[in-house]
């Protein structure tokens, strides 16, 4: 059965090289708060313009030469019919209502389908008469923590349980890990699994993930995903109530604390994890990797490794490589990875070329292995919604580039110097409080929002990501 | 290193405007033309005026060869008008009024020829210090210069009613967070490549009419005067496409700067070129010389205009859109597809 499905999934790549609609599935990739919703929304919305006002879009080459004559938004492909549609005019119209805000947290899976008609300039094509095309481009957007799950697909009990108490070795872990520890040392892991202590058990370990995740911590290595985010699942499920324990000497007994603890986690994989990876994040063409470097940056050096280790654990679940004519045997593997450092605009544009160098810093040894496998990855530093404008100000007789915007919780404008970023990682020295200031700014109130969203390089993305297939 | 701050939006400044044109008023920033040149960084040598050798013997031999014929001119005129007066006083005032007549009216054109020249002079010259500001920005990759150049050169256009719509396509596209390079590719793209469009097909008519003129005229003489007068005619229009009408001195020393522009820069750039021309030559010549000559002839207007394209281009061509023989002739098919404006002038 797999393999029919590779092969009509390959066979349907096969086909698509020879009809004038093109269908492109993008991943687009990125932990919570590191701004998909937003990306996938301003990615349409300015795709949607694209026809009647292309000089939004001046490094999109379809866009620059008008070939793009308009699009449209389909709810997601039949197949994955029950896949609910992206609320795409809701984020839109939070984003350019008349008291702009961001979208809502996403807490579930969603997928919408952009076709665009473009004047293709392929002579093949236009020799045969088919001069306007069709590019499907189908986007899924869904809570970035469940993201961190995919490596759980192919991990035992023990493997994971090992790696994440490693974790709590390091501070600030450690010290949020104290409670559920103190009580871990209490429990019999061989000993007979007791109700009230598998709640017990869970419970905390839940509230020390909870912990890690608070805005003033910053950690985003959570696992497993569900607790923190469960969407569909009743949160007090038996199914979410494990936590990883410390290996066995010998095989635990059935029906014991250790062996009930292991039958869930490997429900929760099978059942959830593994259905949900198959489903989702298989046959993607291309993919772009959002990071939130700013927030790690602000956080200090625990949460940019945290970060770091995060994305590396994600990007070990995807199939990269070159998808040839042979792609009906193997699948359809990602071709392009763009990694892109997000809310640039927090920071003056001049910053932007230091901010990217920073995320190529970050990313370097995920990009490397994805290169390895004949892969194009580029970086860049971009904002799908820009909320600040450039400004110059005078701080003790010294000119300083800033932003201005309106932040949130605030009524009035501020303008921002917010640090400089290095365009390296900074030392442990280096890292001292009070290096950066972020503030999370509001959407700009935006007049003429159907000419598509203000944006900061999202034309250079879309022509990296897309460009080729719109020509 | 700055701590982070936060200050009151009322006391900032906007950083860059967003390429809004100079109201009314200063330009944003002068550059001296010779801080400019003094910089090392411009890679692509600018068209250089040619600086004439001082030949004593042959300036000896125009000026008072000059000298002669103007003296004989006026003694000549001298005589003639003396002699109408001794004939009777109305037919000496009515030749010497018209005489007056000439002699203001021409010194009023040389002097407007003077004035525009001086002025044009100035234009191709800030032509040249933007094609080496612009490949600075391009090798600096800095952030905000980028901006203030591209208001320059389009304020240069702001007058024109056929470039309103593509400069507010550029203004539409460009904001403040583009790095200089981007926003000089957009410039290229939304500006100047449509210049280039309406400069081919000029420069294609102009190769076109020589080589059948020169195919078909009977005597050398006439050929020298046709090419001459069309190359001329040919430079005065691509240069009105890119912003300039010089007059008749500023045009003899635009050509001067372009033949001395096609001497130098062309070996490389145009060698390829030079192989079509003579392979063109050769099959034209199986059919007759002269036929064979206008080719050729045909060819070398072509070249010349490419080159005053380059000369009057605000931007220096990018690789992939540098001007050549089979580029023109892919810009001539391209223009049948949509028959570009070509009358700028």
């Amino acid at each position: 059965m797999a393999l029919n499905e590779t092969a009509s999934k390959g066979m349907s790549g096969v086909a698509r090289r020879f009809a004038d609609r093109k269908n492109v599935r993008l991943a687009v990739t990125g932990l919570s708060r590191s701004g998909k919703t937003v990306f996938t929304t301003s990615f349409i919305h300015n795709l949607l313009s694209a026809g009647l006002w292309p000089e939004r879009l001046p490094f999109l080459s379809a866009a620059a030469r008008g070939a793009i004559i308009a699009g449209e938004v389909f709810p997601m492909a039949p197949g994955s019919a029950d896949t609910p549609r992206f609320p795409f005019e809701e984020s839109l119209s939070a984003i350019t209502g008349a008291n702009p805000s961001w979208p809502q947290a996403t807490d579930r899976l969603s997928g919408i389908r952009l076709a665009m008609r473009y004047r293709t300039r392929r002579k093949l094509a236009r020799a045969r008469g088919r001069k306007i095309q069709i590019l499907i481009v189908d986007l899924v957007d869904y809570p970035g923590e469940w993201l961190l799950d995919l490596p759980l697909a192919a991990k035992s009990f023990a493997e994971w349980s090992a790696e994440t108490l490693s974790l709590t070795q390091n501070q600030p872990r450690a010290e949020l890990a104290k409670p559920w520890l103190a009580h871990m040392a209490k429990m019999d892991a061989p000993g007979r699994a007791k109700d009230a202590d598998l709640e017990k058990s869970a419970e905390l370990y839940k509230a020390y993930l909870q912990a890690c995740r608070a805005p003033e911590v910053g950690m985003v290595l959570v696992q497993p995903a569900r607790f923190v985010r469960p969407g569909d699942l009743d949160p007090d499920a038996p199914i979410l109530e494990f936590c990883p324990l410390e290996p066995l000497p010998a095989k635990a007994p059935d029906g014991s604390l250790y062996q009930t603890m292991e039958d869930r986690y490997n429900a929760y994989r099978d059942q959830i994890v593994r259905p949900f990876y198959r489903e989702h994040f298989r046959g993607f063409d291309e993919q772009i990797v959002l990071v939130d470097v700013l927030s790690a940056l602000k956080m200090g050096k625990a949460a940019f490794d945290d970060a770091q280790a995060a994305i590396g654990a994600i990007l070990q679940s995807f199939d990269y490589g070159k998808s040839g004519l042979l792609s009906w045997l193997t699948g359809v593997r990602i071709s392009k990875v763009l990694f892109a450092a997000t809310k640039s605009d927090h920071v003056s544009s001049n910053q932007h070329h230091n901010l990217k160098r920073l995320l190529e810093e970050m990313v370097a040894r995920e990009a490397n292995r994805i290169r390895f496998r004949g892969v194009d990855t580029a970086a860049v530093a971009l904002s799908a919604v820009r909320c600040t404008e450039d400004v110059l100000g005078e701080v003790q007789g010294q000119t300083l580039s800033m932003v201005r915007g309106l932040p949130a919780g605030r009524d009035e404008e501020t303008a921002l110097f917010p640090g400089e970023i290095p365009a390296h990682f900074p030392t442990d020295q280096d890292w001292r409080n009070g290096r950066f200031k972020f503030l999370d700014f509001l959407p700009a109130r935006i007049t003429g929002s159907a000419r598509g969203l203000p944006h900061i390089g999202m034309d250079e993305a879309m022509q990296y990501l897309i460009g080729k297939r719109l020509r | 290193m700055a701590e982070p701050i936060e200050l009151d939006p009322k006391r900032v400044k906007i950083a860059v405007a967003e390429a809004e044109p100079a109201a009314n008023g200063p330009r944003p920033e002068e550059l001296s033309a010779d801080a400019v040149r003094a910089n090392p960084v411009a890679v692509v040598p600018p068209v250089q005026p040619i600086k004439p050798k001082r030949r004593l013997l042959r300036r000896t031999f125009w000026w008072s060869l000059g000298l002669f014929a103007g003296g004989a001119i006026v003694w000549d005129t001298w005589g003639f008008v003396s002699r109408a007066f001794s004939e009777s006083l109305e037919l000496g005032s009515a030749f010497s009024a018209v005489l007056g007549v000439a002699v203001l009216s021409g010194v009023a054109l040389i002097s407007r020829e003077i004035s525009t020249f001086g002025r044009e002079m100035r234009k191709l010259r800030e032509v040249s210090t933007f094609t080496e500001r612009a490949t600075q920005l391009r090798v600096q990759g800095g952030h905000g210069e980028g901006l203030r150049f591209a208001s320059r050169v389009i304020d240069g256009y702001a007058e024109r009613q056929d470039m309103k719509a593509r400069l507010a396509a550029f203004r539409g596209a460009v904001t403040s967070a583009h790095t200089d390079v981007q926003v000089l590719d957009i410039l290229a793209d939304t500006v100047i490549r449509p210049l280039d469009a309406q400069a081919y097909p000029i420069v294609a008519r102009a190769s076109r009419d020589t080589a059948v003129g020169v195919a078909l005229s009977p005597f050398g003489l006439l050929d020298a005067g046709l090419v001459i007068w069309r190359t001329l005619r040919m430079v005065r229009d691509v240069a009105g496409v890119y912003g300039f009408r010089p007059g008749f001195f500023a045009r003899i020393s635009l050509v001067k700067r372009i033949l001395a522009a096609a001497a130098t820069a062309g070996v490389g750039d145009f060698a390829a070129d030079i192989l079509v021309a003579h392979v063109g030559a050769r099959v034209g010549g199986l059919l007759s010389a002269k036929a064979g000559e206008g080719v050729l002839t045909g060819m070398r207007t072509a070249r010349l205009g490419l080159v005053a394209m380059a000369a009057c281009r605000p931007l220096p061509f990018a690789e992939e859109d540098r001007a050549s023989i089979s580029r023109l002739s892919r810009e001539i098919l391209k223009s049948k597809d949509s028959p570009a404006k070509t009358d700028a002038n």
